[in-house]
């Protein structure tokens, strides 16, 4: 409970130190691993030239309205084709065809319909989110126990109303989780793009102070990377308190 | 004219699996009879019971007369009507929980009231949660309910919508002894406050002797109707009294058991 | 639903901290000018910093890697773009409108080697490794004219294409025996100490050019004084940088991000010279001629030369 109380703080503190304690004993040259104290400098370098402020925002961004396009277009669909057989039986291949296929690989096509800037990050992102969550979603359909969908029947719930009603609900907590994974991969795949096909955002970041060969600025940008992906999978737990999604945990 | 009126209701499976066997008395790429010709008919008010041993086909029979499945030969029908499909006239309570975990009882309940308006509809749903004793854990989620509760509020579910019919199939299984006592009581109450059929399935000989009116055995598969009677006694019933034990003693033998009583 | 109301609030925050950001861009008009952070290229911080006219009409676009930039002014991006010569005689085999306009420099590139397992003959290079940054690159060609003349078993030496920021530190983690790059990396080395020259470049190539100006027909027609005054700014500032080399290299550095130090060891060996940079068509003819007989062209194209600015 101590341990619970006193947080992330000291487990923070004794990586730092490590990795300080290690890199002197070890004599690694800067250029190999920098020390915490120059990657911290790093780091408020970029937070006062506003480096770190303005890659962010474009790579949260990118991910926000990529990932944002794929759930409201993934969710849906996985519903139809968990409920519906002869959907399943067509679209399935397809989408189990294309998912496989890594959104990096998608790189030259998204160059080539959208330009560079933000239309080509989106649309990777949207990729690598959009395949997982049918997947996810329409499994999650299948999952949900048949007395749910009986009972549904019984009070004569239709169309429409069963899968706002019924089918949605049931299949949530699973769908929170597919959330949950999705994103963490949509922040690999921006930083992972960002570095072949862009010109700003933190992947960009990286490989800038890798060519500008400041390794403590490639140290700091992964910092910043991890962060932001914590607060990110953070954000999306929260949604797991909901009542309407806890049960599923709670029922064990 | 009878409420329910079932007639040779027969029912098969088709297996398909090779390698796997559904059912240990099916060979594979066969017909799987399950039931070979049920009949019976249950008049309007009866408090139906249906016993049978394991696995003969009583859930089987329970899904195609509440209209889940067809037959596959014999008719099933309610108010001389065919049944083809689940009706809210015709309420079910199945074995597994199914008081949907996402709402608390309040709302599951309140799922019974469609049509009617706010205050008129909350005050029902007030009144079916003290008839079932849960007042005060209306706000509650079913994961915060005990497996007795969960069922009565089941129970409250299914009669908030007045029924003409509640199927309910071994819906005490699952809780313990004491609770499911509790229940059948409570059971015996509705049917005395409510004017309706009730057809239920279970295993327990003696919960089918506390509160059928009719008592319907089911053979083993391919199920036939082995026995078909009638109980009068009034309630509250004292099955260690002289008729019932009569009766529970033919019951186990037909069944082939020699317990001692 | 709160979480939904939540969900549609940040998506609201993102996009407008997004399209606030300075530099959303709108119509540009300036000239497009592609670079990668390297001392080849240090005619443009310099006139950035000097010239009001560029400061005005020029935006420099920094690119990381040369594939990027190549896909870049095939596709119009760029109006201009300071890129090596191979691939420049490349893209004009490929039917690419472009011409060269100006030399980036002579000699600013070393072949340096393993300080801990030094190669001391080009014999020795058999069996090695060498990186280098893109086959079509002059110091590709270089270091076959150095093993071709020197009778080496060119299949027998192992070339690999690296970035130039990873060849320091791939040579002294070992992966590479030895390459071959356009400054400030091979000077990196020798810093790090991790390396050392193997062989001044003005020895193995006098008058070695590596990367060059190109500018695109279309850019040249829709705009030629302004074109004219660009080249022609560069040009000028070459001269400048020939006597103040320290001062050069301070800009240098802080336009590439790159460390003060590093740029100004470079300069002030003087092995790199901003003399003599105007474009001569047989120079790169003859750079065409090794291409094809190291198999990188099929046949040397026509190539055109934009003096028409000097």
């Amino acid at each position: 409970m101590v341990l619970k109380k006193a947080g992330l703080f000291p487990i923070v503190l004794a990586i730092l130190l490590l990795w300080h304690l290690v890199t002197a004993a070890l004599n690694v040259p800067e250029f190999m691993f920098p020390r915490p104290l120059s990657v911290a400098g790093a780091l408020w370098e970029m937070l006062k030239n506003g480096e770190l402020y303005r890659n962010s925002v474009s790579s949260l961004f990118r991910v926000t309205v990529g990932f944002y396009l794929a759930v409201v277009t993934a969710i849906p669909m996985g519903l139809l084709i968990g409920r519906q057989r002869c959907l399943r039986t067509i679209l399935n291949p397809l989408v189990q065809f294309l998912r496989p296929i890594s959104p990096l690989a998608w790189i030259p096509m998204a160059l080539m319909w959208f330009g560079i800037g933000d239309k080509p990050a989106i649309f990777l992102i949207f990729l690598s989110s959009f395949f997982p969550l049918v997947v996810f979603t329409t499994s999650s359909v299948l999952n949900i126990r048949t007395t749910y969908l009986r009972v549904a029947e019984n009070f004569g719930l239709k169309g429409f109303k069963v899968y706002m009603k019924v089918i949605l609900p049931a299949a949530l907590p699973e769908i929170i989780t597919a959330l949950r994974i999705t994103l963490g991969t949509a922040w690999l795949v921006i930083v992972a793009a960002e570095m072949i096909a862009v010109k700003s955002g933190l992947g960009y970041l990286i490989i800038d102070a890798r060519n500008s060969l400041r390794m403590d600025m490639v140290v700091a940008g992964m910092v910043v990377i991890g962060t932001v992906g914590l607060i990110l999978d953070y954000m999306v737990r929260l949604l797991e308190r909901m009542p309407s999604v806890e049960w599923s945990r709670m029922r064990r | 004219m009878n409420k329910i009126e079932v007639r040779g209701l027969k029912k098969s499976y088709i297996e398909r699996r090779t390698k796997k066997r559904f059912f240990s008395q099916c060979r594979p790429q066969e017909d799987c009879k399950v039931l070979d010709g049920l009949t019976f008919s249950i008049p309007s008010g009866t408090f139906a019971c249906f016993i049978g041993p394991s696995g003969c086909g009583k859930s089987t029979m329970f899904r195609i007369v509440s209209g889940f499945e067809r037959p596959s030969e014999g008719s099933v029908l309610i108010d001389g009507q065919e049944v083809t499909g689940p009706s809210n006239r015709h309420v079910c309570v199945f074995q597994e929980d199914g008081l949907f975990p996402w709402l608390t009882a309040r709302q599951n309940i309140a799922m019974g009231t469609e049509g009617l308006k706010g205050q008129q509809a909350r005050e029902e749903v007030e009144e079916y949660l003290e008839l079932v004793g849960l007042s005060g854990f209306g706000d509650h989620y079913p994961h915060e309910l005990s497996g007795g509760m969960r069922r009565r509020a089941e129970v409250a579910r299914a009669l908030i919508t007045n029924p003409d019919i509640l199927f309910m199939d071994e819906p005490f299984g699952a809780l313990d002894f004491v609770t499911r006592l509790q229940m059948r009581e409570e059971m015996v109450n509705v049917h005395q406050m409510f004017d309706m059929t009730i057809l239920f399935i279970t295993h327990d000989i003696d919960e089918a002797l506390q509160l059928g009116d009719r008592i319907i055995m089911l053979s083993d598969r391919p199920a036939k109707v082995a026995w078909d009677m009638e109980i009068h006694e009034p309630h509250p019933r004292d099955l260690s009294a002289g008729d019932l034990r009569q009766i529970r003693k033919e019951i186990y033998h037909k069944m082939g058991l020699h317990v001692a009583l | 639903m709160l979480a939904v109301a939540g969900a549609i609030f940040w998506l609201v925050v993102i996009s407008l901290l997004r399209f606030t950001l300075p530099g959303a861009s709108h119509h540009e008009t300036r000239l497009k000018v592609g670079f990668l952070p390297i001392t080849c290229h240090l005619l443009l911080p310099v006139a950035m910093e000097r010239d009001e006219f560029f400061r005005k009409h020029v935006l420099p676009v920094k690119y990381t890697s040369w594939p990027d930039m190549i896909e870049s002014v095939k596709g119009g991006e760029l109006d201009a773009a300071l890129i090596l010569a191979p691939i420049a005689i490349s893209m004009m085999d490929q039917g690419v409108p472009v011409k060269i306009a100006l030399l980036g420099h002579r000699n600013g590139t070393g072949l340096v080697v393993s300080s801990k397992r030094p190669i001391n003959q080009v014999k020795e290079f058999e069996g090695k490794t060498v990186a280098i940054p893109i086959r079509y690159s002059t110091q590709n060609i270089a270091l076959l004219s150095l093993l071709e003349k020197e009778h080496v078993d060119m299949q027998r030496v192992t070339r690999v294409e690296l970035p130039p920021p990873d060849m320091p530190s791939a040579l002294a983690s070992g992966a590479i025996d030895a390459y071959i790059v356009g400054e400030p990396y091979a000077t990196q080395a020798r810093l790090m100490g991790v390396g050392t020259i193997f062989q001044k470049i003005s020895s193995i190539w006098p008058g070695f050019i590596s990367s060059i100006l190109i500018v695109r027909k279309d850019a040249l027609k829709k705009n030629p004084t302004q074109m004219d005054s660009f080249i022609k700014g560069l040009y000028l500032q070459g001269q400048w940088i020939e006597k103040n080399r320290r001062l050069a290299a301070d800009m240098g550095a802080r336009f590439f991000g790159l460390s003060k130090r590093l740029i100004e060891t470079v300069l002030m060996e003087k092995e790199v010279s901003y003399r003599n940079i105007l474009p001569k068509k047989e120079e790169f003819q003859a750079i065409g001629k090794k291409m094809v007989r190291y198999g990188l062209l099929t046949k040397v194209p026509d190539i055109e030369v934009y003096l028409k600015w000097y």
